[in-house]
């Protein structure tokens, strides 16, 4: 099942909703959160919205930015997941 | 050490032979370990044991036997291993949700209505992949339209106000502490009224546009946007996720360039961060909404939304065109994204999203723009040339003007090869309000005043300011029909164009040999495409590095050129403008 997820994510051609996913694999949307989330735990997903260190609160607009951490223009986005990159022999980036 | 029993579930989950057959010979193996039997229960132990946990191997190893048994697992885990070719506590997780996703299935039962949510059936259609993308157009067109003419009204009610009673007062006040009619008359009324007042006119049109951006955020919309433009961008071979920073740089570039840090692979984040300039910023819209109500009184809405599209259209082609040569690679990968359920949004989050961001704007008015309008004013009171003296000079003889004169003939091709033009497109360079603030500043203009009009008191000024207001509110709600199509206005009078529209008007005619609309969208492609602003510049260098930077700045300078000549020869080809 876990692997279905993964499989499923790997060989979609386009991007996909949480709810596409759950009625194309069956599973109920609760538990698909919690297999994306063990997922992300393991390192074969990546949790778009824990950007890296450093991410937030580099550089801002103006002396009234507070930086992008702050910044009132910046819209809270949908969580989403995706694939880590992968090293050149394919291997998974530490 | 106290001992503990613990309950055996009344359930067990099945692993597969091969794991529980690993698991039961763990498991004798704890029982027969007296130091570590009492305290876990075997099975679970043996699963954890199996699935590597750390806090029980740390344990384990201060406990006699507990390193036999640890060694015990790691013979287990790599047989497993072999067998399933992947890592053990991923099988046994598997098998876990496997299991969940059973039980969830046999005891709830859902009836076939309930199973999409009100949010899922209206996904169906917003997200459709037919209908999503002219969905998301109609809604573009929905924001622009409240953005540029409902917002009219308003915008009119602040200029008369800055240009009214603020501008009598700040000379009343000089008066009265002598420095009336000197060089600080000059600075207040051409420079800081000019510069930071030509821009906060705009204040009530970004304020719309925040409103509409709240609503479309707080309801849900804009995540089924980033889905929807996410899915064409994957479909045209660029990274899916690229859109969601370009959406951020509908608001601001600086922080649409810090977002791209979402996107792992270092070609992707490169080619995403030089598309995001593309994308009109909140800065550039003054500008058009001033270019529109010039030169297309009756269709700005249109103009805005126009400007709008060709920004995305023109970051997916340059996108396109540089996935196929620099960043040739391998096929995207998919993602999944999570859509949140639609609520309807709260005036409490709608307003302090409009007054937050709206708030943010004005207080860069007041601290880059207006120090840009002081050295504005300084070098167009310098003259060099002419009889005139220092902040008493024609400003077609001042050093700004001089200096750039140089620079207008390399726009002359594009219909707008005036010094003001290109000043204003220099000074844009440090944040695309200047563009504004510039041209109010070169074009020196000043509203006539009738003969014999009397000054008003302190009071008729405050008596106007209100009416005014309570006037301009009645002409916004009677102008929000306009969003779709039906316009309560025609009856009226159309309103005079200020000084700076006519001087505007004038300009461009007589640059453009008559073609002045045509000038005017060529400019406001050049806005669009060029540099966005200085702080954009720096966080381009931090997030692309120097050499990244020059490509883009350079590339979107030569983009910029070529896009205005196509417009401005090409119409003339045409015969349109």
């Amino acid at each position: 099942m876990l692997n279905q997820v993964l499989h499923e994510i790997t060989n979609a051609n386009e991007p996909l909703s949480l709810t596409v996913l759950s009625s194309r694999l069956g599973i109920e949307r609760g538990a698909l959160e919690g297999m994306l989330d063990y997922w992300v735990r393991k390192g074969r997903l990546k949790d778009d919205d824990a950007l890296p260190n450093g991410a937030h609160g580099a550089g801002s607009c103006g002396p009234s930015c507070g930086g992008a951490d702050s910044c009132s223009f910046v819209a809270k986005m949908p969580k989403s997941y995706s694939l880590p990159a992968k090293t050149k022999d394919d291997g998974l980036v530490s | 050490m106290s001992t503990t029993t613990f309950p055996t579930p009344g359930f067990s989950i099945n692993y597969g032979n091969e794991t529980e057959t690993e698991i039961a010979r763990l498991a004798g193996l704890v029982v027969e370990t007296p130091a570590v039997a009492p305290i876990f229960p075997a099975r679970w132990l043996a699963i954890k044991l199996l699935e590597t946990d750390e806090d029980l191997q740390t344990r384990l190893k201060m406990l006699k036997g507990g390193a036999a048994l640890l060694a015990e697992a790691e013979k287990s885990r790599a047989r497993l291993q072999e067998i399933y070719g992947d890592e053990v506590d991923v099988a046994i997780a598997d098998r876990r949700y496997g299991w969940i996703n059973g039980l969830v299935r046999e005891v709830v039962q859902r009836p076939a209505e309930n199973r999409l949510t009100a949010s899922d059936k209206i996904d169906q259609i917003v997200t459709h992949r037919l209908l999503g993308i002219p969905i998301f157009l109609a809604a573009m067109w929905a924001v622009f339209k409240l953005t540029a003419d409902v917002s009219a009204p308003y915008l009119d009610w602040v200029d008369g106000v800055i240009n009214g009673p603020l501008a009598r007062w700040g000379v009343a006040l000089l008066n009265l502490v002598g420095l009336g009619g000197t060089w600080a008359e000059s600075l207040l009324v051409d420079g800081i009224i000019a510069g930071v007042g030509g821009v906060m006119v705009f204040v009530p049109v970004l304020m719309f546009l925040y409103l509409a951006l709240a609503l479309l955020e707080d309801s849900g919309y804009m995540a089924r946007a980033a889905f929807v433009m996410d899915r064409l961008m994957h479909a045209l071979g660029l990274h899916g996720k690229s859109f969601l920073p370009m959406l951020v740089g509908f608001g601001c570039t600086v922080p649409a360039q810090y977002a791209t840090r979402t996107l792992e692979n270092p070609k992707d984040r490169i080619l995403t961060g030089l598309l995001v300039p593309f994308m009109s910023c909140g800065a550039r819209l003054p500008v058009y909404v001033l270019f529109a109500a010039v030169f297309f009184p009756q269709d700005s809405g249109a103009v805005v939304f126009w400007m709008y599209l060709l920004g995305i259209v023109t970051a997916i082609l340059v996108g396109i065109a540089l996935k196929n040569t620099l960043f040739k690679g391998k096929e995207q990968s998919a993602f999944v994204m999570e859509l949140p359920p639609y609520r309807l949004p709260t005036l409490r989050s709608i307003w302090f999203h409009t007054w937050e961001r709206t708030g943010s704007f004005v207080k860069k008015a007041w601290t880059i723009i207006m120090a840009t309008s002081i050295v504005l004013w300084l070098l167009m009171a310098i003259p060099v040339r002419g009889e005139g003296s220092f902040a008493e000079t024609d400003v077609n003889d001042s050093a700004f003007a001089v200096a750039n004169q140089t620079l207008a003939p390399a726009f002359a091709p594009l219909g707008f090869g005036t010094w003001q033009a290109s000043s204003a497109l220099l000074t844009g360079f440090v944040a695309k309000e200047v563009v504004i603030s510039t041209m109010s500043q070169v074009y020196a203009v000043e509203e006539a005043e009738e003969d014999g009009e009397e000054v008003p008191t302190f009071f008729e000024d405050i008596g106007e300011i209100l009416s005014t207001f309570i006037s301009a509110t009645g002409d916004t709600l009677k102008s929000l029909p306009l969003i779709v199509g039906v316009n309560l206005f025609e009856a009226e009078a159309e309103e005079e164009p200020t000084a700076l529209m006519g001087a505007i008007k004038d300009g461009f005619e007589t640059s453009s040999g008559g073609h002045g609309a045509l000038a005017a969208i060529a400019f406001m492609v050049f806005v669009l495409i060029y540099t966005p602003c200085m702080v954009a510049v720096a966080a381009e260098r931090q997030e692309l590095g120097m050499n990244w930077t020059w490509v883009s700045i350079l590339g979107q300078l030569g983009l910029a050129w070529l896009m205005a000549l196509v417009v401005f020869q090409g119409g003339k080809l045409l015969g349109l403008g």
